[in-house]
């Protein structure tokens, strides 16, 4: 590969095509996911299904359960019951395969930071038992495409938090997966590199590849999914195609709607007072 | 605020043990462990009170008291660390000021089970001088400054040591320190050997030890006792001078502390260009494991402090040659250090706290997490073990038991690799998170430390029994067994090793969700 920095497509690892047309199944399947911690459920029951090539919205309240869902379906935490497939594949049946054809960026994890930014994304792609010389190239261009460059060679424990996201996001597409699953990846970043992270996302869904990503922030699920689910209490309260969940309303409202919870904020009246 | 900082740290001590049935099981067992102990040094304190004469009194207090200082001094440095709830950096936000904070975070200090017994201690010291007024008073005066000097002591060397070990160039002063000390020592403690002692030079060691800062407040209400009056209030003062000199320090670390939060137990600035050794060893996971440990090593001293220490300690046995003439010890060399570098990476999962999950996101295969990450420990051993064992035959000139030591050496590491690769793959105690200073345990940690590592390292001394057998006969003059020893101890060792990694890649594959979910939570 010669030329400016790329983003790598999708699959380009696996070998097969894009995902499109290879298969009828969807690219994240959910049933009946179902996680307690204690005497608390995080998340009752949950099912969802993300069709290939969707860029897809997963918007809910704080404790809602997205980051325990997303958890399950990438393997990181066994479900207390249901099923998750991936392509056709059992996550938690078969999870070599299905990890390999996932890309992960959670949320609140730590990265090992003692490594550079280069050091780290390397790091990744020869994890997943990729070609050496394949993972430095296509570390140096990712590196490059998130405007990491300067940075490359420092610790990563002295990035900010925005470049730490945008370096797990190399990592998370090092492998060149066909299913990515983005906890809160905008949270924290600047609106420059916003962009660029969107961007590099539309590209990669464009090329056939499926986004899941969680964020509170309804505006940018509108701008950029196709397809989004609601999800408050550890239920899906509203799923399907962003028109639908819509409904003619924003989709701010539909979410009070759906969750409920008044605006109306009470007392505090000593905050507004200027007098010291 | 005092009494508020000492209300938190109690508040977060029961939330803890609440949350945690390991730290209480943990808390538990340090009682245990502490409590015959104590409650025998307490009878012997109130003991004392019934003698007639004066100078045991003066001689046990003073050298256990000033040992005691010592203990809260050194032992957060080299073993269990210090409680991390009450983080100086933690209250950065908060407009508390410096004084009262650093009072507080001393006083919250004694909230523990060192802290307790401690103060045990001290209350007893009042029964032992309840010889009369004076006295009685002096100890009160002297005890309170003794715990006052061994909380604050304990706070300012840890602070200190951990600024300096964050630093690559500070790791690098410690480790030449730590060499400089032992080729120093060696000849100091020759000469220090070769007299004897005498009850005669207890009493002098009690009159040096009485004037240093370890002993000025426990050396004080004997002076009381004995009428020397002024010795006595003299000793009090330069006590009372040691605690505001020691305050000033820890409030001044504080402040370092507090202004500048992120400064704390970091590298800052530190680059790399290129992948380095990432690039060097195969390009395959399990050389990408063996490449990340080792640069871990090297850049985070929650690894390398140990690491230091666990390849300098067995050079302590030398002394024990010097001073007993023992070749024992010479032989205790080799294996001493085979035995530690072999199992000491058993709880290695949990220094990658929560960035673990890259591993279980890209599920890397097994065999090559539990070798890739016992490569440091590898390296280490093949000139550890090599090195010591050669070193101690050519000073014993006990070429004879060369091949016996290389053996069950051989067999100790092994075996601690084998040990290892199962236990990290189990379930993992907490420790140090990253950036944190190394020398701080969870609550209720050091307990549980303490548990895990008999079983742990009873685990490798039987695997590696044949070879030791082997090995004993050779120390107790049947040569031929030396030769057998190495073959032995290779093939157990190896046995060993390949079936613990078997074991561990197994289990680490099956229980990935599981290691990872209890890292989250100890976080």
């Amino acid at each position: 590969m010669t030329g400016g920095p790329q983003t790598p497509s999708p699959a380009t690892a696996s070998g097969t095509g894009p995902g499109i047309g290879s298969g009828t199944d969807p690219a994240l399947r959910i049933r009946g996911l179902r996680k307690q911690f204690g005497q608390t459920v995080a998340v009752a029951g949950i099912d969802l299904d993300v069709p290939r090539g969707s860029f897809y919205g997963l918007v809910g309240p704080n404790g809602a359960g997205k980051t325990t869902t997303l958890s399950m379906a990438t393997g990181l935490l066994r479900p207390d019951q249901g099923s998750v497939h991936v392509l056709g594949t059992d996550v938690w049946a078969d999870p070599v395969a299905a990890k390999a054809r996932i890309g992960v960026l959670p949320d609140g994890l730590r990265l090992f930071d003692r490594l550079t930014g280069l050091q780290l994304v390397v790091y990744a792609g020869l994890l997943r038992g990729m070609d050496r010389d394949d993972v430095v190239q296509r570390a140096g261009e990712l590196v490059a495409a998130l405007g990491l460059d300067d940075a490359a060679d420092k610790l990563v424990v002295d990035y900010s938090a925005g470049m730490t996201k945008k370096v797990t996001l190399a990592c998370a597409l090092v492998h060149g997966p066909r299913l990515l699953v983005l906890d809160e990846p905008f949270e924290a970043v600047d609106p420059v590199s916003a962009k660029t992270i969107r961007g590099i996302l539309s590209r990669y869904v464009e090329g056939g590849g499926t986004v899941v990503l969680s964020s509170h922030v309804m505006d940018l699920v509108e701008r950029i999914c196709t397809d989004v689910a609601i999800i408050a209490g550890g239920h899906v309260r509203a799923a399907g195609r962003l028109d639908d969940v819509r409904a003619g309303a924003s989709l701010e409202d539909r979410f009070l709607d759906l969750v409920g919870g008044s605006t109306d904020v009470k007392g505090l009246a000593w905050l507004h007072t200027s007098s010291d | 605020m005092v009494a508020h900082l000492v209300r938190l740290k109690l508040l977060l001590l029961r939330n803890t043990l609440r949350r945690s049935p390991a730290a209480l099981v943990g808390m538990g067992l340090g009682v245990l462990y502490g409590g015959g102990i104590l409650v025998l040094v307490l009878v012997g304190l109130v003991s004392l009170r019934f003698l007639p004469d004066l100078e045991p009194s003066r001689t046990a207090l003073t050298l256990g008291g000033a040992f005691l200082v010592l203990a809260w001094a050194v032992v957060p440095v080299v073993a269990f660390g210090t409680d991390p709830t009450l983080d100086p950096n933690r209250f950065a936000t908060f407009a508390v000021p410096e004084r009262q904070l650093a009072i507080g975070l001393a006083a919250a200090g004694f909230i523990g089970l060192p802290g307790v017994a401690t103060t045990l201690l001290v209350l007893a010291t009042f029964v032992t001088w309840s010889r009369g007024v004076l006295p009685l008073l002096g100890a009160v005066v002297g005890g309170a400054l003794a715990l006052a000097t061994c909380v604050l002591l304990s706070r300012v060397i840890t602070a200190a040591a951990s600024t300096l070990l964050s630093s690559r160039r500070g790791r690098d002063v410690v480790a030449v320190l730590g060499f400089v000390a032992l080729v120093g020592l060696a000849p100091a403690l020759s000469v220090g050997g070769s007299f004897e002692l005498t009850l005669a030079d207890l009493a002098g060691v009690t009159t040096v030890v009485g004037w240093t800062p370890l002993g000025w407040a426990w050396a004080a209400p004997a002076d009381l006792a004995d009428g020397l009056l002024l010795t006595g209030l003299a000793r009090l003062v330069l006590a009372g001078a040691l605690v505001a000199v020691l305050l000033l320090l820890w409030q001044r670390q504080l402040v370092t502390a507090v202004h500048d939060p992120r400064s704390s137990a970091r590298d800052a600035g530190a680059t790399e260009s290129g992948i380095g050794l990432l690039g060097r060893l195969p390009g395959t996971s399990l050389g990408a494991v063996a490449a990340r440990s080792a640069i871990y090593w090297r850049r985070d001293p929650r690894l390398g402090f140990p690491a230091l220490i666990t390849t300098l300690f067995p050079a302590g046995l030398l002394f024990a040659w010097h001073l007993g003439g023992s070749e024992l010890a010479l032989v205790a060399m080799p294996l001493a250090s085979a035995y530690m570098l072999g199992w000491g990476q058993h709880n290695d999962v949990g220094y990658d706290s929560t960035a673990f999950w890259l591993h279980v996101a890209s599920a890397v295969d097994g065999v090559s997490d539990r070798l890739g990450r016992l490569f440091p420990s590898a390296v280490l051993g093949t000139i550890c073990l090599p090195v010591y064992a050669v070193v101690g035959a050519a000073l014993g000139d006990r070429w004879d038991l060369l091949p016996a030591t290389l053996g069950a050496g051989a067999a100790l590491l092994l075996a601690g690799f084998g040990v290892a690769s199962v236990t990290s793959a189990l379930k993992q105690y907490p420790v140090p998170g990253p950036g944190e200073s190394p020398f701080r345990t969870p609550p209720g940690g050091a307990g549980i430390t303490l548990v895990v590592q008999a079983v742990v390292g009873l685990a490798v001394l039987l695997l590696a029994l044949p070879a030791l057998a082997l090995g004993a006969l050779a120390w107790f003059g049947h040569a031929w067994a030396a030769w057998v020893a190495l073959p032995v101890g290779v093939a157990t060792g190896i046995g060993a090793a390949v079936v613990g990694v078997r074991v561990g890649a197994r289990l680490f594959e099956r229980r990935m969700p599981e290691l990872l979910q209890d890292l989250v939570r100890v976080r």
